[in-house]
């Protein structure tokens, strides 16, 4: 009884708020141009270089393990793909992150893409990322090329394979430097979870793989 | 099968426990009354400071705090997850019958009980019902050391790669024989040391040797064997180990381990990469006894030698391959500790105890064993098992692709040995007669039933008869007994 007051609750909301629910917020990406500012102050739009393909944004925080042991992939990925048309970006959208805290964090993991304070987590809420590390890839029309994991080194929580054998955020950015479509463009993404101010909307499961 | 009976019942009042309180809030709701909702302060608060915030609090190994309404708000979903999932709080051991000291387990009702508060929106509750923060002992836990040593010098941990295993002595400089009632370890760098198995070297060997920590995973220091195979191997003497979450604890009732004087000390650490560059220089402290203890213990592993006289041979793609071994004890003994050892493919750990009137115990189960949590479970009490009392060990290894820690990839097929790549399998008991008299013929039984174990693979492998001479030296001297 409950549960259909909930679910017809959620239909009534999902009609009034069409932005607020998961499978809208990617086609939302387009609404406005990108406009990312870094630590260093540096306001930049990516898009207005005509060269730019794609943005890929990983969102990260400083206190989460697995973020944090990414971060020398992320710079190799990020030399790798330096002049791509695909440039990278560390998204902080933690509210309680400050600049000096994640300026700090940028010293210690030698971070070297340009971090963006994402407070108002509406970077986030915008490509719809709920987990730290969470790679994403969003083109110029606001698609989401690629969502998920950076490879498979971590099988779960706590559970590590001796090797990453599926580079996926690696083959996602080389297919979308290349023009070619993402081979796998879902996967699912492990680590912490953004804490988002108010919870948005249905919360539990953790990490699904969302339709792009 | 008699062990078999009071597993279904405790599954069967969990499953209850279960459908009751889930049942619950939707009667109520069904009824218009409020169901009252947990709160942070009455109901989140005791399970959060006791069982998180030990290693959740500034300082600690773990990344962030739990210690407010506040940390824990912001943390609902994952704290929800991760319990949901059991990954937190670290705990490998199914519960058993018998309680394990310090056991990080939570609940099924707890895990259910954070979850509804997440549902109901994460009240804080009155603050009147706020337990007090919990307090921490500074420093170190079992109070200042009798000998405090520290590896002799710093570990630089990479930023990434695979996790590492190494060994490192360390001269404890003892010119007389001395007992050990405890050993506590404190990492410089706790982010990355995930664990470490304490070992004796009662020769000194270890420390003299030029490279010794260098040498990968087991570090068996390749000449000398008999006495060089150390960490984690056959016959270096356990002085037990720590595991991130894991408070040191003194063995029970005054047992105290020999330290004879010029034996090195051996950590056998676990590091795991962090994604910065870390150097690790553990400090480890020693309580001492103050006179030889008047009770004594030792160990039964099962199958004996790690499993090196069992014949393991796993072939590639093998999904369940199991050893079993038994040993009846000829004496009655309290048990008190309990502790597994495999590689990457041990997969089930399981050992169990027939009494002589046909009661069974569970000693330890394992359904999910990883050898990144190696720990040294240990009873709130003694099991007391009568003489006639039959051990039953079983380990599982899965050789199958679908094991994520496989370490080949496809998989090929695996024999016992030292290497990471090689398998290892066992679970070891530790007990103390109940008759200090009776220490002698338990220590000579169990090592004729290692014997046994190597003539048997002795007949099927000739050309074993040296190795199996020195494993058999190696195991009467092992056994952690006290001499």
């Amino acid at each position: 009884m409950l549960r259909t007051a909930t679910i017809a609750l959620l239909l009534t909301l999902h009609a009034a708020f069409p932005a607020m629910t998961r499978a809208a917020a990617p086609a939302d990406a387009t609404a406005a141009p990108w406009s990312l500012t870094d630590l260093a102050g540096q306001t930049r739009q990516p898009f207005n270089d005509p060269t730019t393909r794609a943005l890929a944004l990983v969102f990260i925080t400083p206190d989460c393990p697995i973020a944090n042991f990414y971060q020398p992939t992320l710079r190799k990925l990020g030399e790798e793909f330096a002049d791509s048309g695909v440039p990278l970006f560390m998204i902080h959208s933690d509210p309680d992150v400050t600049a000096d805290a994640a300026q700090r964090h940028v010293e210690k993991f030698e971070i070297t893409a340009p971090v963006i304070l994402d407070h108002a987590q509406s970077i986030a809420r915008r490509v719809d990322a709920k987990i730290t590390p969470e790679a994403i890839i969003v083109d110029r029309a606001g698609k989401i090329l690629y969502r998920g994991r950076i490879d498979n080194f971590y099988e779960a929580l706590g559970r590590k394979r001796r090797a990453a054998t599926e580079h996926d955020f690696h083959d996602a950015l080389a297919a979308v430097a290349d023009g070619r479509p993402v081979a796998n463009p879902v996967t699912k993404a492990l680590g912490c979870h953004i804490p988002f101010a108010e919870k948005a909307g249905e919360g539990e499961a953790p990490a699904e793989p969302r339709t792009p | 099968m008699h062990r078999l009976t009071f597993r279904p019942l405790a599954a069967t009042a969990a499953a209850l426990t279960l459908i009751i309180a889930g049942a619950v809030p939707r009667s109520a709701g069904a009824n218009d009354e409020k169901p009252a909702a947990p709160t942070f302060n009455r109901d989140v608060a005791p399970i959060v400071f006791a069982q998180c915030a030990p290693c959740h609090r500034p300082g600690e190994a773990a990344p962030f705090a739990l210690l407010t309404y506040q940390d824990v708000k912001k943390r609902a979903d994952l704290v929800t997850a991760v319990t949901a999932s059991r990954y937190m709080p670290p705990w490998h051991a199914e519960p058993i019958a018998t309680a394990f000291h310090g056991e990080r387990r939570l609940t099924d009702d707890q895990i259910e009980l954070l979850r509804a508060w997440v549902d109901a929106g994460m009240p804080e509750g009155d603050a009147a019902d706020l337990p007090p923060q919990p307090e921490f002992t500074p420093g170190w836990q079992l109070g200042q050391p009798d000998l405090i040593v520290q590896m002799s010098e710093e570990f630089e941990v990479p930023a990434d790669g695979p996790d590492l295993y190494r060994n490192f002595a360390i001269p404890l400089g003892l010119t007389e024989d001395k007992w050990v009632r405890a050993v506590e370890f404190r990492p410089s760098a706790p982010t990355v040391v995930h664990h470490s198995l304490f070992f004796l070297d009662p020769t000194g060997q270890a420390s003299r040797e030029p490279g010794f920590a260098r040498l990968s995973f087991e570090g068996a220091a390749r000449r000398g064997r008999g006495q060089g195979d150390l960490g984690g191997g056959s016959n270096g003497r356990s002085l037990g180990g720590w595991a991130v979450g894991a408070s040191p604890l003194p063995l029970p009732a005054g047992l105290a381990f020999r330290v004879p004087a010029g034996a090195d000390l051996i950590l056998s650490t676990h590091f795991h990469p962090s994604g910065t560059v870390e150097r690790e220089r553990s400090v480890v402290g020693i309580y001492f006894a103050d006179k030889k203890p008047e009770r004594s213990f030792t160990g039964v592993q099962l199958p004996p030698v790690f499993g090196a006289l069992a014949g393991v041979e796993i072939p590639a793609g093998e999904k369940r391959y199991t050893k079993t071994d038994s040993f009846t004890l000829p004496v009655a003994v309290d048990a008190f500790g309990v502790n597994s050892h495999a590689h990457y493919l041990g997969k089930e750990m399981e050992l169990t105890a027939t009494l002589p009137n046909g009661e069974a115990i569970d000693l330890l189960r394992i359904n999910d064993f990883d050898f990144n949590w190696q720990e040294q479970y240990q009873y709130e009490e003694f099991v007391r098992l009568p003489a006639g009392t039959r051990l039953e060990a079983r380990v599982t290894w899965d050789n199958s692709a679908d094991n994520p820690r496989n370490p080949s990839n496809p998989p090929v097929a695996v024999k016992w040995g030292r290497e990471s790549t090689d398998e290892m399998g066992s679970v070891s008991l530790r007990m103390m007669p109940v008759d200090e008299a009776d220490l002698e013929l338990l220590q000579q039984s169990y090592r004729d039933h290692v014997r046994a174990a190597a003539r048997e693979r002795m007949s099927q492998r000739p050309a074993w008869r040296e190795r199996l001479k020195r494993w058999i030296a190696a195991s009467a001297s092992n056994d952690e007994a006290v001499e």
